[in-house]
């Protein structure tokens, strides 16, 4: 196609491109323009040299990082923590929608997905208080279930114990609903014609599930696969930053607390970001590398 | 038809998407009438000797953290300043860590036109380095014109080893003003950190406090108040707590070693983290959180939490500085007299004599600068003077001559109409309206609450009286000013500080993962790796360092949190 072919196609869906227009400011200013502070990963970073003026020093910070007694620890752990909440939350949002979609009570299915997306708008901070209320040993509502059965109260939070449980528990319940947005799209763009076809060949419910919707859903769910294994290095730092503590830092320190904690609160942003890179050049190779997976194995891929 | 009317609601709703993004982006959002670069806004005002000054409007950042101010805009006390220096305050007050506010506001250029915040810990650092690094107005050459800020940090008035650290570091230039030193001996504050107890549950154990001597009495003490099986609210009663993110439940390592450094015995010095009473110290708090006689959630909680706990009576010992123990457990005490607070011990003292006096860092709290963005930096010098003067002093900490306080025989005296208001507003909120104690005291110069003010005019006198008889339990030997130096502030210039102070500032999150380990092994383990970093980033190198410059000095082998 000609570039002129191009500009003539582009102009005469004008409106579609212009609709596009905000998308593409908010991904060039939030997104491309900070690319620049990446240098400062390079930098003996200086308020007075700020980003660009700050003198050079190599790979000093990558150094420092990979010499840290805790590097290996907090590597293990924001990938143990990504793992289990890719590996068991991944297929949670799919699961619902097509429990949702098997549901033919409309009022019931609309309140159950409505309650289902609203744990996505309420913030870490108060999703981490309403727990530690709930589930404290002096006091909270569930331990005190557990003592009218005659148990012992069990310290959920602050307990390596129950840490895997609370972080992956919690992150289902919060973005579960709204994850299974993009597969109930995806399942109501399936063919009726299918089900039909299905249902004559003698298909019950489960294999109208098995054969139709889930090949209907198949290419969705490798693309978002793709795009999650991309955020491996990075376990949530919100989450983490508010329900890890002293007694879980073994296992609950991770890259994006770190991050946070020795670029804003210790000052050493030059370190900050080059650990943040670091994260970030792994997260490509790993996006890379699955997309090429994918696209041997299933013909599905990003690019 | 119908499709140009879409085509142009589509339009419209792109342009105005695309306005509200870039609107969303603009950093041009403060609001406040504050006029541009360094020239000040509209109407005049009168100092002091009557000349007319422009009326400016300033931002200060108050950065301490959960300090608030008034709910007004204009309280009385800031109506007289703006009569009396032409400057108005638009205050920031700082939800959150105050370090990483420090380093936020200079990294991103978000700067205040005047900063004020703690003279201590990474805060202090964040601000020298901003004085290194030419973000900070100058004030050699300016002081002269303001002489309440050039005494306040005049050499006799700032500790020995601060002033070395912060105030002479920048080759003759003088960069930071300083806040709350006392002025006097007699307007020092002793905070009285300690281990207090409810008295009514002391009672009902049958111990008296002042038995509780020794570690091992403490432990006793602890394990009796879980043993009795108390119950508040339905909920158990927790045997120690603390307040925020576990402050200050740490401070029995006094009974383990005198301060951060120890003599080894052949006059070197070492950090005691490399120490054997620094391991004996972990594994009695260990022992106390496996036991159930310490709190869990003491290290992660905030500070409404834990003032919660206080309030429904859940916590039978509290660490904490006597103060921030009044004003916690203040509600529940009304409801249930009898259950107040009361000193615990004195508890022994490693390596101290039984006739010492509490050994105790008296110093201000506050530094203040003004960075070179600030737009007017006169104006800025003014406030702070003014502040710093007797009359602005008195000013900001006991409300307006004449309105709410009295001068009789040379002394302040409260009204009594505001004193009986102030006391019946368990909130203090009416007070900050009034614009006392809000962010002025910490510009108010040195400390003279005693010398200038003849004692704080507004203190309940039950508290006063609590004070008092804690003071004679905990200080039976009074209390002795620490001026050595402390081996930490010379480790800091050495040339291995910037590799090895991650290590260092990781000693405090070692110490509370060691104390939840599972095993002494693992809390041992988790201390050695650190102590193995620090080896590995300098360490010895550094603590030669501090050996050769402090050989034949006066060094602080002894210190009380205060």
């Amino acid at each position: 196609m000609t570039a002129n072919l191009l500009w003539k196609r582009i102009w005469r869906h004008k409106l579609f491109y212009l609709f596009m227009l905000p998308g593409i400011i908010w991904f060039f200013l939030f997104s491309y323009v900070p690319l620049y502070g990446i240098q400062v990963a390079f930098r003996d970073f200086m308020f007075s040299g700020g980003f660009t003026g700050s003198p050079w020093a190599g790979l000093k910070y990558f150094e420092q990082f990979f010499s840290y007694y805790q590097s290996f620890e907090l590597i293990r752990n924001t990938i143990v923590i990504s793992l289990l909440k890719l590996l068991i939350g991944f297929s949670m949002p799919i699961i619902l929608s097509i429990l949702l979609n098997e549901v033919r009570n409309v009022t019931f299915k609309k309140t159950v997905q409505t309650l289902s997306y609203l744990p996505y708008f309420v913030s870490w901070i108060v999703v981490v208080t309403l727990m530690q209320r709930l589930l404290t040993p002096y006091g909270g509502p569930l331990n005190d279930l557990l003592s009218s059965f005659g148990m012992e109260p069990i310290q959920f939070l602050n307990n390596t114990t129950w840490f895997y449980q609370m972080i992956v528990g919690s992150d289902i319940w919060k973005n579960i609903g709204w994850n299974s947005i993009i597969y109930m799209a995806a399942i109501a763009g399936i063919d009726q014609q299918l089900y039909e076809a299905a249902k004559i060949d003698g298909a019950g419910r489960f294999r109208q599930v098995w054969h139709v919707t889930l090949p209907g859903i198949r290419n969705i769910a490798v693309i978002l696969f793709i795009l999650s294994v991309g955020s491996l290095m990075s376990a949530g730092y919100e989450q983490l930053l508010l329900l890890n503590g002293p007694a879980t830092a073994a296992i609950g320190s991770v890259l994006d607390v770190h991050v946070i904690n020795s670029g804003i609160g210790e000052g050493r942003l030059s370190y900050a970001a080059a650990v943040g890179l670091f994260q970030s050049v792994i997260a490509l190779i790993l996006i890379l590398t699955v997309n090429r997976i994918a696209r041997k194995v299933s013909d599905v891929s990003l690019f | 038809m119908k499709n140009k009317r879409v085509r142009s609601t589509s339009l419209l709703l792109v342009a105005v998407l695309i306005a509200v993004t870039l609107f969303g982006c603009s950093s041009n959002n403060n609001g406040g009438d504050t006029g541009s670069g360094n020239g000040p806004s509209s109407s005049s005002g009168t100092t002091d000797s009557g000349t007319a000054e422009k009326e400016v409007k300033l931002k200060v950042l108050h950065n301490w953290n959960g300090s608030s101010g008034a709910d007004v805009d204009m309280t009385a006390v800031a109506k007289v300043i703006k009569e009396k220096t032409g400057v108005t305050v638009e205050w920031e007050y700082t939800k959150g860590s105050e370090v990483e506010k420090v380093n936020t506001i200079f990294a991103t250029q978000d700067l205040p036109d005047i900063y004020t915040g703690p003279a201590w810990g990474g805060e202090l650092d964040g601000i020298i380095k901003a004085a290194k690094e030419d973000q900070l107005v100058d004030l050699t050459d300016k002081l002269d014109k303001y002489p309440n800020l050039a005494k306040a940090i005049a050499k006799e008035n700032v500790p020995p080893a601060l002033y070395e650290k912060a105030f002479d570091a920048y080759g003759g230039k003088q960069f930071l003003l300083y806040q709350n030193h006392p002025a006097t001996p007699e307007d020092a504050m002793d905070w009285l950190y300690g281990f207090y107890v409810r008295k009514d549950i002391a009672e009902k154990i049958g111990v008296d406090p002042q038995s509780v001597k020794t570690k091992d009495d403490l432990y006793s003490f602890l394990k009796k108040i879980k043993d009795a099986g108390l119950k508040e609210n339905g909920m158990p009663v927790i045997p120690l707590g603390g307040f925020h993110n576990g402050w200050a439940v740490g401070i029995g390592n006094t009974m383990f070693y005198g301060s951060g450094y120890i003599d080894k015995g052949d006059g070197t010095l070492e950090n005691t983290f490399f120490t054997k009473a620094y391991e004996d110290y972990t594994l009695y708090y260990r022992k106390l959180l496996a036991e159930g006689l310490l709190d869990p959630e003491a290290f992660t909680q905030t500070d409404p939490i834990a003032n919660e706990k206080i309030k429904q009576g859940r916590i039978a010992v509290l660490a904490a500085h006597y103060p921030a123990i009044l004003d916690s457990s203040k509600d529940y005490v009304k409801a249930h007299p009898g259950s107040d607070y009361v000193p615990v011990g004195p508890l022994e003292r490693a390596g101290a004599e039984p006739n010492r006096p509490a050994d105790l860092s008296i110093q201000g709290n506050n530094v203040t600068i003004i960075p070179k963005k600030s737009k007017n930096v006169d104006a800025a010098l003014r406030l702070l003077d003014y502040l710093a003067s007797d009359e602005g002093f008195l000013l900001v900490r006991y409300g307006v001559q004449g309105v709410h306080w009295d001068m009789e025989n040379g002394k302040p005296v409260a009204k009594k109409e505001w004193f009986d208001k102030f006391t019946a507003d368990t909130t203090g909120k009416l007070k900050k309206n009034e614009g006392i104690g809000i962010g002025f005291e910490s510009l108010s110069g040195q400390d003279r609450i005693n010398s200038v003010g003849g004692g704080d005019i507004w203190a309940d006198q039950d508290r006063l009286a609590a004070m008092d008889n804690a003071r004679k339990i905990l200080r039976p030997n009074g209390i002795s000013v620490i001026s050595a130096y402390n081996p930490g502030d010379v480790m800091m210039k050495s040339s291995q500080w910037e590799m090895l102070k991650p290590s260092i500032d990781k000693i405090g999150d070692v110490w509370k993962e060691a104390i939840f380990a599972k095993s002494d092994e693992a809390a041992l383990k988790i201390i050695n790796d650190l102590r193995g970093q620090m080896n590995k980033t300098g360490y010895p190198e550094a603590i030669q360092f501090v050996n050769d410059n402090l050989k034949g000095k006066e060094v602080v082998t002894m210190g009380m949190p205060n």
